[in-house]
């Protein structure tokens, strides 16, 4: 598109989201960011890795440069301690601070305990992340090999997956795509434990083909999605019999799981012109490995993980232009390095396609970035590891928010994942509706004024410590622009500073906030000055969070 | 919308919230001159209400056609309901043991059914087919709008440029949950809003600014802040009908498990408070049932009985609170799901993804019959053998457009398919020729049959006009149309080139306006 097309529609996106707004790619393509490694830049490149990088975590990213952030975001870390028991001390297996994932469960015990211990340490985990793509990754690959909780048995099993996920999070995807196929969580939530010889249950033959590897293409004709057809899911169903996970019951140790030539189908499967009419002979135990390298040997497979990463770090339109200049070369890349996810991942962020400032602040924040964001973004004082109890009550607590907003971490609607990031056409927009905006509104209200608060124990935001942060915390000017950029994706314009500053000072002259910070600095203790200094600060910054700009990345 | 017409909507929907106190004054006295006025539904009072069903309705165990029984039996060993439960309709057939609220509803005639409801090339990926119904697309193509937005567009033109106006203050629809629905995606934005508890708003700040619009930014930044401004104005209008309406009925007590229940009463509630809202949709999910469908030892138990005795007490709790408060002749209720599911049981104590289902459709305003014939079953089933379908889901949905919300043929044609068959499963206010139990058109069994090489199909038509006749293959899918064209009153034959198709079971389907007729052929 040419600047004067660009032009020409400015003027009906002004007024609305414009239902006949035509679509237009983002500028640039896989080449090198040539462009300054500023502020804007670096903002940029962490808000849509990490959950809601702090300022402090961006001139760091200055410091380094583009190539060594990359070099640290995308580095190998160390994996996590596991999840502990927090809230209930029944279970003789697994006490309070003990962990449980290779523990039995005790007749006393309560597998539902585990599963929040669970749930609430893998928010930890994202609240914590620091300048690291990995959690950003692992929710990546949830919502791609979606199940929810209640349907793969035990926490035990829920952990193993969710430390599959961990440790190929940046690693090979026909790999994941191998130990997810005989993972023992996902055999229970896709059926693959009813699938046997005679009876084939087809469940995880389709959705390995429609969501997890190589994608439903047009339907070309009755029950040929192009790329598959449904004799091939019929067929791959067959080549997948035999396989169950091990019922553990009081055996220690993680899930395992069984295969059993005698539920395993022996004969020839035929599949599609789509697979060049390959036949897969009786391979036993590891004929599944054979299908899924007849899967990956087609590049739509690469092509179709492709576009899953790129709308998950860049964009939800994938026009004409980004899917030639964008996602063919990088699926490209992705089939010559045979299914190595990192090099690709770095490829596009490092590009000028990614990093410049056409695709900023255009990513409407999923929920899990809006509530651990807020929490990075104000340097909320979580309660720290040795109070491990409140860590987790305070993550749990996060968790449930997010699920008022429509986004429960290991409990998305169906295997498709979350709509808002497959649903056409209006994708992340979905987040966005008359049910969960007020939702988000009135959590951000809410925890900017209370903080946390559980029975008598209340953890409040320090905003006199956030104040500390601007550059001159005398100049209500700075602090708006400090704060603002902070919480922001993008600078405001005038009239909306001088509205923020109508909150902090209404119709007063800017040195009267300048006085007023001083008589509080001369005696923090004097509780009514430092009541009034409190109350509008926290005015001006419920009013910077709940900004439409607020919502978007 | 005519200005005569808004007035006379306003003052009805301005007199009912008082009526609705304890005194129940319509119910009551029903030849009260405000009763009179709130019964003058024209067409911008009406209300429609879907019910989905998440994951793919088990057709054979929610509507049993017991004239198949002894194949059904065979077919699915584990999983079939004894004769005994069977809440029976009519000799033939009956609702499964957990829909006694839906029996009662349909000796009251106040259920219309239609048997078989499909499309010809099913799909069986949950996000496909489900995609198929709510957009109403053909099979083979991908329709980014769903069917009641394409409808709403054309009555909230430009949504949602210039809306809420002093006109239309309302919704145009409504999804009861958290999720808006894709069946009210317009052409370009979504026209349903989410509303899960209408009694907990606050107003959203609303932000301004100068920001330049068109980058991708400003895109997201300007819908964020259109969404915050039509919520606001949204949020108003419902809390208000919120506080305005209530319930009546004690059937919703008890059920404070069963989320249809829970959804479809704030549907009443903000129907009786005056929401001008013409489309609600509600949800129930739950029904992929590929295991323990049903208890072994007890098929009348399990997840299915659950989910059935849940959308039947719901629906007749609805339809009771709407009876007490007078709104019942204002709305009409239908069920569908993305699909019904296999003929043969798959050894788990459950069934697979299938093909063709009933659509159960309620209110006081349907033609309370049972449209189509039973399924046929055959004595041998495999593991991939499907209903083929009697009506296309397109068609129904076209007829309750027709029929309910006055909306004209071409409209249909063009928003749904042209192949557009009228269904009278709701009263038409318009005199529509009876669809009665007449036959119009009959089928031979072929001859020969089984058959190698040719077979010729005999039918007779009562009186002149067009007749469809398609052959479906056994996994429910068309395989063939032998006809769609004008014939005689009379006798015809139709000749079938074995080389046309493939050795195997077909179902050959007739069809003229208003009658259907069905048989099955073996291919040697």
């Amino acid at each position: 598109m040419n600047r004067r097309d660009f032009l020409s529609f400015s003027s009906v996106s002004e007024t609305s989201s414009a239902p006949m707004m035509p679509t237009r790619s983002l500028a640039g393509d896989l080449t090198p960011y040539s462009g300054p490694w500023d502020r804007a830049a670096a903002a940029h490149l962490l808000r849509r890795c990490c959950f809601g990088p702090t300022p402090e975590e961006i001139n760091q990213a200055l410091n380094w440069g583009l190539e060594q952030t990359l070099d640290r975001l995308l580095g190998n870390h160390q994996l996590p301690a596991p999840p502990v028991m927090f809230d209930f001390n029944e279970d003789r297996n697994a006490r309070e601070g003990q962990t449980w994932i290779e523990a039995p469960l005790d007749d006393g015990g309560d597998d539902g305990r585990r599963r929040r211990s669970l749930r609430a340490w893998n928010i930890g985990l994202m609240v914590g992340e620091g300048i690291r793509i990995r959690e950003s990754m692992v929710l990546f690959w949830h919502n791609h090999f979606s199940v929810e909780i209640g349907k793969v048995g035990e926490a035990r099993n829920a952990y193993q997956y969710l430390d599959l996920l961990r440790k190929n999070a940046l690693g090979n995807f026909k790999t994941l795509v191998e130990e997810m196929t005989i993972l023992p969580a996902m055999l229970r939530y896709l059926d693959g434990d009813d699938n046997r010889k005679g009876r084939p249950n087809e469940n995880y033959a389709r959705e390995l083909f429609e969501l997890f590897s190589i994608g439903k293409g047009p339907l070309r004709g009755p029950g040929d999605y192009t790329y598959y057809n449904e004799n091939d899911v019929l067929a791959a169903a067959e080549c997948l019999t035999g396989w169950r996970p091990i019922t553990q019951g009081d055996d220690a140790g993680s899930p395992q799981v069984e295969f059993s030539e005698d539920r395993h189908e022996p004969g020839d499967k035929q599949f599609s012109a789509a697979f060049q009419n390959r036949v897969i002979s009786n391979a036993g135990k590891d004929e599944y490995k054979v299908l899924i390298d007849m899967i990956f040997a087609e590049k739509q497979t690469a092509v179709h993980i492709v576009k899953k990463l790129y709308r998950w770090f860049v964009y939800y339109d994938i026009t004409e232009e980004v899917m030639r200049d964008i996602i063919e070369p990088l699926a490209q890349q992705m089939v010559d390095e045979n299914y190595e996810v990192k090099n690709v991942i770095r490829r596009l962020l490092a590009s000028e396609h990614f990093l410049g400032t056409d695709s900023h602040g255009a990513y409407i924040k999923h929920p899990l970035d809006m509530v651990v964001g807020v929490v990075k973004n104000s340097r909320y004082p979580v309660p720290t590891e040795t109070d491990y109890i409140w860590s987790y009550y305070f993550w749990d607590n996060m968790l449930n928010q997010a699920r008022n907003m429509q986004m429960e971490f290991m409990n998305p609607p169906d295997v498709a994942g979350w709509k808002a990031f497959y649903q056409e056409p209006l994708f992340h927009q979905i987040w966005i509706n008359s049910v969960t905006l007020p939702y988000r509104f009135s959590y951000l209200k809410n925890f900017v004024r209370n903080g946390y608060r559980k029975n008598d124990i209340r953890i409040e935001m320090d905003l006199i410590e956030l104040l500390g942060t601007v550059e001159d915390p005398f100049d209500p000017n700075l602090l708006i622009s400090g704060w603002t950029e902070r919480f922001l994706p993008m600078p405001l314009d005038q009239v909306q500073l001088d509205a923020l500053k109508n909150v902090l000072i209404p119709g007063l002259p800017d040195f009267e906030w300048t006085e007023e910070y001083m008589l509080y600095l001369a005696d923090p203790s004097d509780e009514m000055v430092s009541k009034s200094i409190l109350t509008k600060l926290e005015a001006l910054l419920t009013a910077i969070v709940t900004m439409a700009e607020f919502q978007l990345s | 919308m005519k200005r005569r017409s808004f007035l006379k909507r306003s003052a009805a929907a301005g007199m009912i919230p008082m009526a609705l106190g304890k005194t129940n004054l319509f119910a009551h006295n029903m030849q009260h001159p405000l009763a009179r006025l709130a019964q003058m539904a024209d067409d911008t009072d009406r209300v429609l209400v879907l019910i989905q069903l998440n994951g793919g309705n088990d057709g054979l165990n929610t509507l049993i056609p017991l004239d198949q029984y002894d194949n059904l039996v065979k077919a699915r060993p584990d999983v079939y309901i004894p004769e005994n439960k069977v809440l029976k309709l009519h000799d033939h057939i009956g609702l499964h043991p957990s829909m006694g609220e839906m029996k009662r509803m349909y000796e009251q005639k106040k259920i219309a059914i239609v048997q078989g409801v499909g499309y010809p090339d099913p799909n069986f990926s949950h996000f496909r087919s489900t995609d198929i119904w709510t957009s109403a697309s053909p099979a083979d193509e991908t329709w980014n709008s769903g069917w009641v937005g394409r409808f709403l567009d054309d009555e909230f033109p430009d949504f949602p440029l210039g809306f809420p106006n002093a006109d239309k203050p309302h919704p145009p629809a409504i999804t009861v949950g958290s999720i808006v629905s894709n069946t009210c995606q317009g052409l370009s934005v979504n026209l349903g809003l989410a509303v899960t508890n209408p009694d907990n708003f606050s107003e959203l700040p609303a932000s301004g600014g100068t920001t330049n619009m068109n980058t991708l930014y400003g895109k997201e930044l300007s819908f964020m802040r259109n969404m915050i401004v039509s919520t606001n104005q949204y949020l108003e209008a419902i809390q208000d009908a919120s506080n305005k309406g209530s319930n009546v009925s004690k059937k919703y007590l008890g059920q404070e498990r069963n989320n249809l229940a829970r959804e479809l009463k704030v549907v009443a509630r903000l129907i009786a408070g005056g929401l001008q809202t013409k489309v609600y949709v509600v949800n129930l999910g739950g029904f992929d049932t590929h295991a323990s469908q049903v208890e072994a030892g007890d098929t009348t138990t399990g997840d299915h009985a659950e989910l059935l005795l849940k959308v039947s007490d719901a629906i007749g709790a609805f339809q009771e609170d709407l009876e007490l408060m007078g709104l019942d002749h204002r709305v009409v209720g239908m069920t569908f799901s993305e699909f019904g599911r296999r003929i043969k049981a798959n050894g788990s104590l459950g069934t697979d993804h299938g093909a063709a289902a009933p659509m159960f459709f309620f209110g006081k305003a349907v033609n309370p019959e049972i449209f189509g014939e039973n399924p046929l079953i055959p004595e041998e089933v495999s593991r991939r053998d499907n209903l083929p379908m009697l009506y296309d889901f397109r068609s129904m949905y076209g007829s309750v457009l027709m029929d309910w919300f006055g909306v004209e043929e071409e409209k249909i044609k063009s928003w749904l398919f042209d192949d557009f068959e009228h269904v009278p499963v709701i009263k038409s206010r318009k005199a529509r020729p009876s669809f009665g139990r007449e036959q119009k058109i009959f089928l031979n069994s072929n001859n020969p049959n089984p058959f190698r090489n040719r077979t010729d199909l005999k039918f007779w038509v009562k009186e002149p006009g067009v007749v469809q006749i398609r052959v479906f293959d056994a996994t429910g899918k068309v395989i063939l149309q032998l006809a769609n064209q004008e014939y005689e009153a009379g006798n015809h034959t139709i000749r079938i080139q074995g080389s046309e198709l493939r050795p195997g079971r077909y179902y050959i389907h007739a069809r003229m306006k208003h009658s259907h007729d069905m048989i099955i052929a073996a291919k040697l």
